[in-house]
């Protein structure tokens, strides 16, 4: 601020209202970022190349690997059927159960030998890491390794193997290499979403490189790491090679290990943690990675549910972080992260209950491994991807967690009702899609009732308070502010709302949508010419983010607002001008001639009257010409023109005054008090001849009255004809709003009391109102 | 010593008026001398138009100038009488201090209200000559306003004043010797309507001293405006 006031040659005096602190110190930082410096799209696009470069690195090794004409699938028999064969002269195949494979291959002394590798359905297992007991790992590992001369007899051509299905048949088989048309479209969709979730990560990083940042990357290479393990293994079935089986169990571990334990530094990194956030960080990734070191081969015994249980109490830990510090200080983006980490801890869990029910049968559980935690892991990488969307838009976020739950759910419970109820597929499928059916309703009916955007304020109340800000902003154009303040407080019901001098083009986000910075309209008479911009922080009292429509909406209410108000002033400049040229007119032609008129009046009746209409006119022509007058200001005139005609009729005044305030008054208001005035004292002087005037003028809680009492030889007023003189004064105090009566005073004389109730009537009901 | 008048005013039976309120008003009238335009009262007074008026001769005591003229406004003829020694009043149907303060700038020492009663022009001429010129509320206030400000009445210059032009009103604020507190007192009671019997009794000094604060107020003004004047004129390449 203080730089702002140094540097500013027109830095604001006293008079000119406020001084506003100034938007960079409001924000913290810079009010503008600076844009993508050149290093750091170059190290993306390095990033992006390179991760492109690796996923075609793999399809290319994929494509020279084996491939099994046949696909297989376990019966609940817990045996490996043939399924759908790859060309007609394998079709006879279908259906049947494989028990072996053989595999003939020449030693080193040349002697043919036979390898025998059993096929069990633990060996279609995508990934040792979703084997949940030790011994079964074990078995699994023991299955590929049989299968190991394969890949120590793999040539280009591909090699032979001899089939032994269940009843004693064989069959030969030609196992040919993959070649790039074999490759699945999973692998395709699912690499290009590991390459975009690692772009996500990267963006992040590189944009603002902090802790919170660099968690978020850290998650996101985790899950574009998985991703990318499962885009393979969805080829490989049988023929992983053991160094690839090993480093998968390991590395699916690790990476979900790390992704729980960034999550908990991300809700550590809120702003409502401050102390010991270091420490428990620490305890997060030794935690984490302790796990990891002991039981990463997953070969104890419960090695696997100590990963799944730390998993699962980090992410416990991250939700019971962020319900703290939204708890202490309310801040949106908390709010995203702790229904994400809910939903996400929930399906996580359920996934695990359903692999731990479903072991006890084969055909489940590779149901379970494959598409279950294929599953999951997309689920999880598409809210990495969207989540720096969620700010942008209110309905990606809507839709997107409202989808990516129910479709989540119903696999989930798809599975759960197979493995507990040992229901049919179709059965369990079905009852699973209509339960999330029906769950998505609900919810989605909850969450549009939870977040309606317009349950603050409708359309229609919108364009009536801006209506109402217009006229109130001309009658006193320094409310401008904190008009629009209310406006946009009952608008978004920010935490916290501010003003900042400072420049800006249109409304913008800050901070993930927790910063909503609207330009505010610039008023050239009003005073305040320095550009200014409102702060608002946290939407809806810290649960909300603000979204682009919402800088939109607030965009579009300035403009609406800024033209609505030049408008105004055009229009009021116009009348201005008009008024003068009228008053300017009407005085000069008018005016002399009254004065001519008067200065040859053939009696002094004659004359005074003529005064009088001079008199008029020149109230008249000033109330036209003047731009506005205060109550106090125009007293004092009053009291001096009053006390001058008095002491020349050699009258006494006695002048009471008391305004608890001094308010604006309009040229209806100003012309016609003056003209009451006028018209009582000239009764008092020339009808009553009063030797002595006594007027009170009080303004109490917008009550304004006035008395003229004089000594004079009035009486009995309610006989009174009502001639021009005093109907004028009904006329005017009419106009105002008022009542007029006119008593008799106790020795003698007559008192006059006018009384306008709400003198400022209704702007003080307007700011009343919109409270 | 006889009083040698000056009456500028367009309207012939206005101005026989006012001779009739000159006459009134002093027993020693000389001589009255009555234009009906500009021209006429620069061909009396001897100088050009936008020159200086200097005193020859037998000069006049009393110059009565009316604001709005065919050829012209008065406050023209004011600011060319700037160094003419006789006491400048202006005469004028306009009572507001939009129009008042520019003459009062100009150098005029009073001024009357023309739809006045004859009584009450006679008083008023009186004083004005007396040393004892009228301040209307709306003329306080502005006078407030002036001097608080420094620069001058809120006149629409250029919003940015150049470095030089800011170090010249810097100049006049210590030239003009800014009002003293007292004068600041009598001011805002004015601009409240209190008349000088009412101000004398609330700031309980005699009510001459009241007067005295008032002509000062007006010289200062005087003053202020001829350096302001200056400035502009320098501003505007005229000196």
């Amino acid at each position: 601020m203080s730089t702002l006031l140094s540097s500013d040659p027109t830095a604001p005096d006293a008079a000119m209202g406020p001084v506003w602190p100034s938007l960079e110190s409001v924000l913290g930082r810079p009010a503008t970022l600076p844009r993508w410096m050149g290093w750091r799209l170059r190290a993306l696009m390095i990033i992006v190349v390179m991760g492109l470069a690796m996923v075609l690195l793999v399809a290319s090794w994929l494509s020279g690997g084996p491939r099994f004409p046949v696909s297989f699938e376990v019966n609940a028999a817990g045996e490996v059927q043939l399924q759908t064969a790859d060309y007609p002269t394998l079709r006879k195949l279908e259906g049947q159960v494989l028990e072996q494979i053989r595999l003939e291959s020449l030693d080193d002394q040349g002697r043919a030998q036979t390898h025998v590798a059993l096929v069990e359905p633990l060996a279609l297992h995508p990934s040792g890491r979703w084997v949940l007991d030790g011994p079964d790992r074990q078995r699994f590992e023991a299955l590929h390794r049989a299968l190991a001369p394969l890949h120590d007899s793999w040539s280009s051509i591909g090699v032979v193997a001899q089939l032994q299905l269940k009843g004693g048949a064989q069959e030969t088989v030609l196992i040919a290499p993959r070649g790039w048309s074999g490759i699945t479209p999973t692998f395709w969709a699912l690499s290009l979403l590991a390459l975009m979730v690692l772009g996500v990560g990267s963006v992040a990083v590189l944009a603002g490189p902090d802790a919170r940042n660099a968690a978020f990357a850290i998650l996101a290479m985790s899950q574009s790491g998985q991703l990318m393990l499962m885009a393979v293994e969805t080829n490989l079935e049988l023929f992983t090679p053991l160094w690839l089986l090993h480093i998968d169990t390991q590395a699916r571990a690790l990476f979900d290990l790390l992704s729980a334990a960034a999550l908990v530094h991300m809700a550590l990194l809120s702003p409502a943690q401050d102390r010991s956030r270091a420490w428990k960080a620490s305890v997060t990734w030794g935690l984490a990675l302790g796990v990891w070191v002991t039981c990463r081969q997953l070969c104890l015994p419960h090695s696997w549910w100590v990963v799944q249980l730390t998993c699962t109490g980090l992410g416990a830990a991250a939700v019971a972080v962020t319900v703290h510090s939204q708890h202490v200080t309310p801040h949106p983006l908390n709010q995203v992260l702790q229904r994400m980490l809910l939903i996400s801890l929930l399906t996580w869990v359920m996934l695990t209950l359903a692999m731990w029910q479903g072991a006890s049968r084969p055909d489940l559980n590779l149901q379970l491994a494959v598409h279950g935690v294929a599953t999951w892991e997309v689920f999880v990488a598409s809210m990495v991807l969207l989540s720096p969307y969620f700010s942008r838009s209110r309905s990606v976020m809507q839709e997107f967690t409202l989808l990516a739950a129910s479709g989540t759910v119903a696999a989930s419970l798809d599975l759960l009702f197979v493995a507990v109820f040992s229901l049919g597929q179709l059965t369990s499928m079905t009852l699973s899609l209509f339960l999330s059916l029906g769950l998505y309703l609900s919810f989605r009916r909850w969450l549009l009732g939870r977040l309606p955007r317009p349950a603050g304020v409708s359309m229609e109340q919108v364009f009536q308070q801006l209506y109402r800000i217009a006229r109130q902003v001309e009658r006193q154009p320094e409310a401008l502010c904190p008009a629009v303040e209310r406006l946009f407080c009952d608008l978004f019901d920010p935490l916290e709302i501010n003003l900042a001098s400072g420049e800006l083009e249109q409304a913008t986000l800050r901070g993930n949508g927790s910063l909503l910075l609207v330009p505010m309209p610039c008023r050239q008479a009003s005073g305040h010419t320095r550009p200014s911009v409102m702060v608002l922080r946290h939407a809806r009292r810290g649960q909300q983010l603000f979204t682009r429509e919402d800088a939109s909406l607030a965009q579009r209410i300035v403009e609406l607002l800024h033209r609505a108000l030049t408008f105004d002033q055009a229009v009021e400049q116009g009348r201005s001008e008009e008024r003068m040229r009228i008053a300017q007119d009407l005085h000069d032609d008018i005016g002399a001639r009254l004065l001519t008129l008067m200065y040859q009046a053939p009696t002094p009746e004659i004359e005074e009257y003529i005064r009088h209409t001079i008199q008029d006119l020149k109230t008249l022509t000033r109330g036209l010409a003047a731009q506005s007058h205060t109550l106090g200001e125009a007293a004092g005139e009053w009291k001096r023109d009053i006390s001058h005609r008095l002491r020349v009729a050699r009258c006494e005044l006695v002048w009471q005054m008391h305004l608890d305030s001094d308010v604006n008054l309009s040229m209806v208001q100003w012309s016609g008090l003056t003209r009451i005035l006028r018209e009582l004292i000239n009764n008092a002087i020339s009808h009553a001849r009063a030797r002595h005037v006594e007027v009170q003028l009080l303004l109490e809680e917008d009550r304004l009255s006035l008395s003229v009492s004089d000594d004079g030889v009035g009486s009995a007023p309610s006989s009174w004809a009502h001639g021009l003189g005093l109907g004028g004064v009904r006329k005017r105090v009419k106009q105002l709003g008022g009542t007029v009566q006119w008593l008799e005073n106790e020795p003698q004389g007559i008192r006059c009391e006018v009384v306008v109730p709400h003198l400022m009537g209704p702007a003080v009901a307007d700011s009343q109102f919109s409270h | 010593m006889a009083v040698k008048v000056l009456i500028l005013e367009d309207n012939p039976v206005a101005r026989g008026f006012l001779c009739r309120v000159v006459r009134e008003s002093f027993s020693d009238v000389s001589g009255i001398t009555e234009a009906s335009d500009l021209e006429a009262a620069r061909l009396v007074l001897g100088h050009e138009p936008g020159g200086r008026a200097s005193p020859h001769g037998e000069p006049y005591q009393l110059i009565l100038v009316d604001l709005e003229l065919p050829d012209g406004s008065g406050l023209e003829l004011l600011s060319e009488l700037s160094q003419y020694p006789a006491t400048r009043i202006v005469t004028t149907l306009y009572s507001d201090d939009e129009h008042l303060f520019p003459a009062l700038q100009c150098g005029a020492d009073g001024y009357l209200l023309k739809e006045d009663r004859f009584e009450v022009l006679v008083e008023e001429l009186q004083k004005i000559v007396r040393g004892q010129p009228p301040l209307s509320p709306a003329i306080a206030r502005r006078l407030l306003t002036h001097f608080r400000s420094g620069d001058g009445a809120p006149h629409n210059h250029s919003p940015q004043p150049s470095a030089a032009a800011q170090a010249a009103s810097a100049l006049i604020a210590s030239e003009q010797e800014r009002l003293t507190p007292r004068e600041s007192e009598v001011l805002t009671y004015l601009s409240k309507g209190f008349t000088i019997k009412e101000i004398a009794a609330l700031m309980g000094i005699k009510w001459f001293t009241v007067n005295d604060h008032i002509k000062s107020i007006y010289k200062k003004l005087n003053v202020s405006s001829r350096a302001e004047a200056a400035v502009l004129a320098s501003k505007q390449g005229l000196v």
